[in-house]
């Protein structure tokens, strides 16, 4: 019984950084910008598909047509020679091999020019009207990248292998001097555990410990008295915003190989997201990081046929039951300030 | 273990099956469930486990190309059944990949096959009805049998509706040499193998009349 409660809390605090990471952004831009941005599933899913791009280019074929071969229907044999092993033999194929993680890089800049035009282009003109129509714009935002994204890549989903070396199962137990095989659980999902901690961790210490971080935090207390101090805060929030949209790539680049994107990848999270940042508190950091890991473990121990025996269907609600109790009992939610969003 | 339609994580449904005793985990998701959930139970280790002292399958009912190439290498090895398959060699299956393959430059879905042959047999039902009245169109496909698709003599059986014929065992393919070459065929099970009695699931087939239009 031991080793499948181990199993169920490891899966928790694994689901509950992916939920942390995921709500990190939509709450730095909420408490930041004051805007409920329903495109953050949107900038989760354009950083998938940075990972999808990335890994066509690095799988560019030659095809050669071979007139004197036919294929099993009937039409002449398409001969196939990849490009950038051509180009860089061994190192070629660890790059693809490594697309993943190389994406990561690329990711970067590439979600930091798309958030900070998003910030400059349109949301900004929005942060004096009210938050619906906030939710409007950036919703109607998140169905344009969404359809532009299955113009160009189809509706299917298209799997990203992860490196071969990171493939399986790790046996955690055998690590712990326990038997083996008995606590396995796969590498890449806790690489993602480390690499969503690293991020989370990145972003408190900006925040805390930079001159940058300190100024934006009070702009986030007070963006009035800031402003009159001489700084241009509009121009850190928009950057802030590039953060965001950042943290939110990065977590869908590294969410790839555990769930072949399409299209839509971004809205099965962003309803979770919003359920983790109210849980933790509109606006507060820690709160959505604490909300995040609470959600996940309650949302794996639910699953267990145990307890569903008890309680049928309860793996389907318990996320949606915790938020509406703790709603009830703290409306602020568990980690949130007086004063946002309740003017 | 009952899973909702539509999840994207199936992780925390994953866990409990490491250390059940089972040594078959029978993946009845399809879809895009399917595409999701094979991949993360081939992460958790399933396919290369030892269970009781025999290897962990992994078994997926109704398998289709297109979940397939969803689901990407996790597909290499795990066994499931399908329908259909281009690579049959009998004369109706070979005619219809290679027009379908002039047509489109690919080898039919089982999926493509399916709408195909449901569009033929629907023409035809209606011609030996001679209306389109649905309860006569029904009529004509009750208890009808065929040849000639691709799965042997095929019956629509008149007590329960269901469509009796050989049934295909496939394979991951664990070295594609093409896009389109994800799935080996194992073994074909014929229609005496598939055939069970309607009773199982019984059920009453309701009336055929179609329902009154709403005015």
């Amino acid at each position: 019984m031991f080793e499948v409660i181990f199993l169920q809390f490891l899966n928790g605090l694994d689901k509950g950084a992916a939920y942390a990471l995921i709500a990190l952004g939509l709450t730095l831009v909420f408490g930041t910008l004051g805007v409920v941005n329903f495109a953050h599933g949107a900038l989760f899913m354009l950083g998938a598909f940075t990972a999808v791009t990335v890994r066509l280019f690095l799988t560019m074929e030659t095809v050669t047509i071979d007139p004197t071969q036919l294929s099993p229907w009937g039409q002449p044999l398409e001969v196939r020679e990849p490009l950038v092993q051509a180009w860089l033999g061994d190192f070629g194929g660890v790059l693809v091999n490594y697309s993943v993680p190389v994406s990561i890089l690329i990711a970067i800049p590439i979600m930091l020019l798309i958030g900070i035009a998003l910030e400059r282009g349109i949301i900004k003109h929005f942060y004096k009207r009210p938050h619906a129509d906030q939710i409007l714009v950036t919703f109607g935002l998140a169905i344009v990248a969404q359809e532009v994204i299955k113009s160009i890549y189809g509706p299917n989903p298209i799997p990203q292998p992860m490196p071969t070396d990171l493939r399986g199962a790790a046996d955690i137990g055998a690590w712990l001097g326990m038997q083996a095989n008995i606590i396995t659980y796969p590498i890449w999902r806790l690489i993602y555990f480390l690499f969503a901690g690293i991020v989370i961790g990145a972003v408190f210490a900006f925040l805390q410990f930079t001159t940058f971080g300190m100024v934006v935090r009070a702009g986030m207390a007070d963006r009035e008295t800031v402003s009159i101090l001489g700084i241009n805060i509009d121009r850190r929030f928009t950057i802030m915003f590039g953060l965001a949209a950042v943290v939110a790539g990065l977590a869908g680049v590294m969410y790839t190989p555990l769930l072949p994107p399409n299209y839509h990848i971004g809205m099965d999270f962003l309803v979770l997201s919003f359920v983790v940042v109210v849980v933790g508190g509109m606006g507060s950091l820690p709160g959505a990081v604490l909300a995040g890991f609470l959600l996940g473990i309650l949302q794996s121990f639910a699953s267990m046929n145990q307890v569903k025996a008890i309680i049928p269907g309860i793996d389907q609600i318990i996320i949606y039951l915790v938020a509406v109790v703790i709603l009830l009992v703290r409306p602020r939610g568990l980690m949130g300030r007086r004063g946002v969003m309740e003017s | 273990m009952r899973t909702p339609l539509g999840s994207s994580d199936y992780s925390q449904y994953l866990t409990p099956i490491l250390n059940s005793g089972a040594d078959v985990l029978i993946l009845n998701h399809y879809g895009l469930d399917m595409v999701n959930s094979l991949p993360q139970a081939v992460q958790f280790g399933l396919r290369d486990r030892e269970a009781n002292g025999k290897r962990f399958e992994i078994i997926v009912p109704m398998f289709s190309e297109l979940m397939a190439k969803g689901a990407g290498e996790a597909v290499r090895g795990i066994i499931g059944t399908s329908n259909w398959h281009w690579n049959l060699q009998d004369p109706g299956s070979v005619a219809f990949t290679k027009s379908f393959g002039a047509e489109y430059g690919a080898p039919p879905s089982q999926a493509a096959h399916t709408c195909y042959v449901q569009t033929l047999l629907y023409a035809d039902a209606v011609e030996r009805a001679g209306t389109f009245y649905p309860p006569e169109v029904i009529k004509a496909l009750e208890g009808h049998e065929f040849d000639g698709m691709g799965n042997g003599k095929t019956l629509y059986r008149a007590e329960d509706h269901q469509c009796m014929k050989s049934v295909l065992v496939v394979q991951g393919n664990s070295a594609p040499t093409s896009e389109f070459d994800v799935l080996n065929i194992v073994q074909e099970v014929g229609r005496d193998t598939t055939t069970y009695d309607p009773a199982i699931f019984g059920g009453e087939l309701g009336p055929a009349e179609p329902a009154p239009l709403c005015a």
